[in-house]
């Protein structure tokens, strides 16, 4: 079990499946009652609530491209067999992005699937520094 | 339910107290509950046979395992207008504990990495990431006692490390928001090395800035207003900022956001605040010099 940072951008899907998506992710996590908690499941939404960014303890296998792909066509009750990937790699750890009618979402594991949450933590940061506009309110006083 | 306050002097203090202090309250009642409970299987003993001696140590314990003499420097300022006090000292658990008393206005940690280095009172305080961690604070309790036209606010506050300084995200340490044009804001500013804190009533902004802020050691930060005298004050480790700013706007509130009201973030999920944060405070009084002066110290 693994705690770290998690990253989901919707790229193609009405609202009714993102919202079907964000509330099933926020079930996720191995340890939701967890005595410390930052070790439960908990996330952020970005501001034009099309992505999120969670945090909690998971197993690396919950999060390879075939468990994904089966979780996701169970959310969205869809045979997994029209659901493909495609991966890519980025500064910010490894990306899948789910295609099924074309691309619908993608996902990112901030640090990579086997890193520490250390490492986990300063991806994380440095991608929302990196779209602080997309992430972050700024007031001119 | 209403909590009763914490409030318990130094051992020393009750050393001396010949009778127990009449303002002793949570701690205190706790020692009485355990010997109640003793004096319960005892038909023997009963509460007026209960002697300081006996409960004084007790209290003594109960304080220790509890509070400090920080907290009790807290709960004895401007005690009938304190409206919360959150430690932030759990080592475990989602509860912030109102140690002012009210339950009804503990706060809720999200994702907080508690049990972290505290501010030297002998009590811990918790991590907030920067990414997705906060604590919620908003209660109705807490929308029914803050007053917009008078208060005080008083935290302890260190960043995760000196690179928040100059990461160019305004980063929130709390904001007691009613709407655009009603609220106390302080915030890690998006400039280099700047807390700032806002305070606006009736749309009229009054803002302070700290500047040339470098540290990674804990700091104090107090922020007072009033609309009666007319002036908003900013303190830093104790210190005044500056004289204070007066000409305030009209505070026009119906009642906090929840939405918008909580510690080490803004709005709902942004603008979070990646360091440490302990002993937040607030008063439905501007407090003094003399007070924030106190405050500033361990």
């Amino acid at each position: 079990m693994n705690r770290q940072y998690y990253g989901i951008e919707d790229l193609g899907m009405v609202k009714e499946q993102r919202d079907m998506l964000f509330a099933a992710l926020k079930g996720l996590g191995r340890n939701n009652l967890h005595p410390k908690p930052n070790y439960r499941n908990h996330w952020r939404i970005r501001l034009d609530g099309k992505a999120m960014i969670f945090e909690g303890d998971f197993n690396d296998e919950d999060w390879t491209v075939d468990s994904m792909t089966n979780w996701l066509s169970q959310v969205f009750e869809v045979n997994p067999h029209t659901i493909s990937a495609s991966l890519a790699s980025t500064g910010y750890g490894p990306t899948a992005t789910f295609i099924r009618n074309g691309a619908k979402m993608r996902m990112i594991a901030f640090g990579g699937l086997l890193t520490s949450w250390q490492e986990s933590h300063l991806k994380a940061l440095a991608y929302l520094k990196a779209n602080k506009l997309e992430w972050e309110i700024f007031e001119e006083l | 339910m209403a909590k009763t306050k914490h409030i318990i002097p130094p051992y020393s203090k009750l050393m001396s107290c010949r009778i127990l202090p009449v303002f002793l309250k949570k701690p205190a009642e706790k020692g009485i509950f355990f010997l109640k409970k003793k004096a319960a299987e005892n038909d023997e003993m009963n509460e007026s046979k209960l002697i300081p001696s006996m409960i004084v140590p007790a209290l003594y314990a109960k304080a220790a395992e509890e509070g400090s003499e920080y907290a009790d420097k807290i709960l004895a300022m401007e005690a009938a207008n304190l409206i919360a006090y959150w430690p932030l000292w759990e080592a475990a658990g989602v509860n912030a504990d109102n140690y002012e008393g009210t339950a009804a206005r503990d706060g809720t940690y999200v994702g907080a990495t508690l049990g972290q280095t505290g501010i030297g009172d002998g009590h811990t305080a918790p991590l907030f990431d920067g990414v997705n961690d906060t604590c919620e604070i908003f209660t109705d309790s807490l929308s029914a006692a803050f007053n917009g036209e008078e208060g005080s606010i008083s935290m302890w506050m260190r960043v995760a490390n000196v690179g928040v300084w100059t990461d160019g995200i305004q980063r929130a340490l709390t904001r007691l928001f009613c709407n655009a044009g009603n609220y106390a804001y302080l915030a890690k500013w998006s400039l280099n090395n700047e807390v700032r804190f806002e305070y606006k009533s009736g749309g009229v902004g009054k803002y302070i800035k700290i500047l040339g802020i470098e540290t990674t050691d804990w700091f104090h930060i107090g922020y007072t207003w009033t609309k009666n005298g007319d002036l908003v004050k900013g303190y830093y480790n104790g210190s005044p900022i500056e004289e204070g700013q007066s000409g305030l706007g009209a505070w026009a509130c119906g009642g906090l956001d929840g939405t918008r009201t909580r510690l080490a973030a803004d709005f709902i999920d942004t603008n979070l605040f990646s360091g440490y944060l302990a002993h937040v405070a607030i008063w439905t009084k501007a407090l003094s010099d003399a007070d924030m002066a106190s405050l500033g110290t361990v």
